[in-house]
Parts: C-alpha cells; structure tokens; sequence
C-alpha cells in the first residue's frame, strides 16, 4: 500500500442524538481510488463530509476523533478550514453549478483565491474543462450559461470547477445518482484517469462500479467501517461474512 | 356558472382600473403634454417640475438610508443570525413594522424626530421618516430573494475553499439580484406616492410645513386646501405621480421577465440557509 493521504482515527460523527459513524479508523491511500461501500443510511456521505469538514454544515452535526491529511489532524485547533476545503475538494451527490457562465462556474475557484489576471484564468478554466473531457464540447459557448448543460456535462463541469483550485484529495459522493449510463461511463474513465493524479475517495452503493473504478473499498455499516482491502482482495476473500453477502446481493 | 361569475368580475376590476387610469391620462396628458407646467408656479412659487425633481430628490435620499441598512439587516437574518426563536421572533416584528400603517411611521418620525430630537427642517424629518418606513419592507424583500437561493450553491462554494462572507459575496448575492432587485423597486413604488406620513410631519406648526414641495403632498394640499384651484395642474401632478410609480413597477416587470428559466436539467432544489 502507497502512503496514507487522508487517515481517519476514531472518527465519530452524530447528528442531535443519532450517531451515524461510530469510530472509524481508516487509513486511505494516496494517489489510489478508494471506494466507501455500503447501504442507504450506512453513513458513506458523513464519513466523506467529515473528511473535509462540510460536515459541520449539516444541522446539529457534531465530529469527534481525528482526520489527518497530510499528517495534520484538519479537527485540530488554529486550522484554516477553508485550505482544508480547498486541498480536500467535494462533489455532491447531485451536481449544482452555479447559474452562471460555464467559464465563471470553473474560474470560482481560482477567483477565490485571489488569481484576478484574466490570461491566468483563461489557462485554468481550459485546463480544468480538458482534465474531464468537457473543452471539446463546450470551448466554442464558454460564455453561455451552466445550467443549460446536460446532467453529465454538469456533473463534469461541478469535476472541473473542484479541479481548477488544485486539491489534493477529491471526495466523490455518489457519482451515478442522477446519470444516464453512457454519462456514468463517462464519469467513471474520468476517475480513473485523475487517480493518477490525486487522491480520489468515492462513496458509492453500485458494487460493480466500485469494482471497476477503485484500488481499495471500504466497506461501511450502520455507521461502522466493517472491512477495508484492495478492491480484488474484497472481491476475492472477504474476510466479514456481512462484506460477502453485500457483494453478492444478499444483504438485507 | 363559478366560472362565469368569476371572469366577469375580474373584467369589471379590470374594467374600473382603466376607467381611472383612463380619465387621469385624459385629463392630465393634456396639461403635462402642452409643457405649460414648465413655466407657471403651481404651488408655493414651484413650478411642477420643480416639485417632482424635489421629490424624487427627497425618494432617493430615502432609499439611500434605506437600502444598505435594509439589505445589511436582510443578509444578516438569512445567512448569519443563529437559527432561533430569538431569529424567528425578529422576523416577524419585521413583517409586523412592514404592515404597519404609513400614518404611524408619520406620528413616530413627528414625535421622534421633531419632539424629541428637536429637528427644525421638515425635509430632514421627512427624509428620515420615509426611509425608517422603508426600512421593514427592503429587509423583507432582501430576506425573501436569498431565501431562495438554493442551499446547495452555498455549500458548493463553501466546499471550493469560500469563507462564509466570500460565500454571500460571490455566490449568494449574485444569484439573488433579480429577485432583489424586483422586491425592492416594488417596495419603491409602493411608498413613491404615499402621502400620509408627510401629513402628520407637515401638520406640525414649528416645521413649517407649508413650505414642503413634494407631489403627493401638494396634491393634497391643493384639493384639500384649494377646492377651486386649477383642476389641470391637479390632474397632471396626479398623473405625473402615477407615471413616477408605474416607472418603477415596469422597471421591475422587465427584470422579472427578462429572466431566461433554464428548461434543461431544472430540477427542485431546497432554498434557505447553509446549516
């Protein structure tokens, strides 16, 4: 296994009374896709929230234990939470651009952080759309608005719009939710190509989409992590009777 | 038979709308059109172009104490203050202050302004008054237009790296000038031709009210005081009055209908705050 990227140690997170991850120990490699497997409510979203801290958005939310990225523990105190948010990038389980100019939605980022020089822009904006396959499609009608894109030009478009503030780590939360199967094709080479390149963490219910995309799967239930492996040992040995009867359907 | 009844009814308010519209144009186009106004002092040595540009200074010199504390305040309820009682209570003290009658903020802006404060100058205390009146109304209209905005947008930009403020800077807030923009020029129009504050301001001996040269009040003042007074500058100040509102109204039907709603990919999404 690579260095670990992200390590999650003890992470617990609650919403009021609810616990919906009960100390997570996780260590996720780097420059490797890591697939978070598991059933509705098994916590695959908090525990990728949780990961760059948007979780404390969430009504009632409260983390405890440790993320390290990098070594640093993002829960620590005198951490930037926006670096966080910008090293660890997230995309949402539903792709919302925002109303505004393809080039605007992918040049946010970037303005954010205080690149003002319009060439400077032009450069991340193309290099961003060319990184998920969308400069070919939309280069000619930069300027017309995101929204009339289709859902997995959105989705590529929401892809590049992280990419464009250089993360290190991207969090992938259900990719396939609202897609057509040639989108979802699509979505998935992309992943495949950017884990050369970053840290790619995917939450995921679709057992074969997991294993076509990723290097590693965790498998989450009811809040607990229950098995962590590379893809092919999950596939071949599950070592947890629950892991086995999930990847061949059995799980109820 | 509902249905019938219904129609009819609609066309008859339909109908009395631009019977009124219709006569004040008839009777008032006449004198506006011939200019004459231009020239002849209409009421206290004002012409009544001078006393439009007068109140259009005084209406702007509102929206201008106004407009940033109003949409300060709006920003504030909707993606700051901390979701409680205390929150929802101010809101509806809000809604409560906007629906108050005018008259009221009349009879404060007198007795707070002029008693207590001691002000002397009728416009100050008017100027003061109808921007307080404005006040609710433009932290509604701001509160309502980011309400709207999709939540998801905030926690996209917030997820890209964006502090809270950059978040309402660059996110919120530019996908919520149209609707803020309507709200407010509505909420403009509303209060352009309202009389009644400034009656109970001018009424007030020490202010020397006699001297305010505002449209609705000089209407008032020329039918109330003046019963045989020229019935031409009367309806041409009217209309004058109407064409200032209905500008603003119009102005906020062309953003409104300009607005392209994108057809493909729409799908609901949850307005509100980022928690």
């Amino acid at each position: 296994m690579t260095d670990a990227k992200l390590v999650a140690r003890d992470l617990s997170v609650y919403y009021g009374s609810f616990q919906a991850l009960a100390s997570i120990n996780l260590a996720i490699p780097s420059d490797a896709a890591t697939a978070i497997i598991g059933h509705t409510n098994a916590g695959k979203s908090s525990f990728l929230r949780s990961l760059c801290r948007m979780n404390e958005l969430w009504d009632g939310a409260r983390t405890e234990g440790q993320v390290l990225l990098g070594g640093e523990n993002i829960y620590g105190p005198g951490i930037d939470v926006t670096e966080v948010r910008r090293r660890v990038g997230l995309l949402a389980r539903r792709p919302s651009p925002f109303p505004r100019s393809i080039y605007e939605n992918v040049a946010y980022g970037p303005r954010l952080h205080g690149v003002k020089q319009r060439s400077t822009l032009d450069d991340i904006v193309k290099k961003s759309l060319k990184q998920v396959a969308l400069w070919k499609e939309v280069k000619d009608r930069l300027q017309t608005s995101a929204l009339m894109l289709s859902p997995g030009q959105k989705a590529r478009l929401c892809i590049a719009r992280a990419l464009a503030v250089e993360p290190e780590v991207l969090l992938i939360d259900d990719p396939a939710s609202s897609l057509d199967p040639i989108s979802t094709a699509k979505i998935e080479d992309l992943i495949l190509e950017l884990k050369e390149d970053y840290t790619i963490v995917l939450a995921t219910h679709d057992m074969q989409q997991a294993g076509r995309v990723s290097d590693y799967i965790a498998f989450l239930a009811e809040g607990s992590l229950v098995e962590f492996g590379s893809t092919s040992d999950i596939f071949a040995r599950p070592k947890d009777r629950r892991t086995e009867d999930y990847i061949t359907g059995r799980f109820n | 038979m509902a249905c019938f009844c219904i129609t009819l009814l609609s066309y008859l308010v339909a109908g009395v709308g631009v019977a009124v519209v219709g006569y004040l144009v008839l009777r008032g186009l006449g004198p506006l059109g011939r200019g004459f106004f231009r020239a002849t002092p209409v009421y206290g040595g004002n012409t009544l172009i001078q006393i439009w540009f007068q109140t259009v200074r005084i209406f702007l010199g509102a929206i201008c104490i106004a407009l940033p504390l109003g949409i300060g305040a709006g920003i504030y309820l909707s993606e700051y203050a901390p979701d409680s009682r205390m929150m929802h209570n101010t809101i509806d003290s809000i809604i409560g202050l906007a629906e108050v009658p005018p008259i009221v903020y009349g009879l404060f802006g007198w007795g707070a302004f002029s008693l207590y404060r001691g002000l002397e100058q009728v416009l100050t205390v008017v100027l003061l008054t109808s921007g307080i009146w404005l006040l609710p109304r433009i932290v509604l209209e701001t509160y309502a237009a980011l309400q709207q905005v999709p939540v998801s947008y905030r926690r996209e930009s917030l997820a890209l790296g964006a502090s809270p403020w950059q978040t309402t800077w660059r996110a919120v807030l530019p996908s919520a000038r149209r609707q803020l923009a309507i709200g407010i020029l509505q909420g403009m129009a509303r209060v352009s031709g309202e009389v009644a504050p400034i009656i109970v301001i001018a009424a007030e001996p020490g202010l020397g009210g006699d001297s305010l040269t505002i449209l609705p009040y000089y209407l008032y003042r020329s039918i109330i005081e003046f019963p045989l007074g020229s019935r031409e500058a009367q309806f041409a100040a009217a209309l004058l009055l109407f064409a200032t509102s209905l500008f603003l109204h119009l102005i906020a039907m062309l953003i409104e209908i300009t607005h392209v709603t994108p057809v493909l990919g729409t799908e609901y999404q949850e307005g509100g705050r980022w928690w």
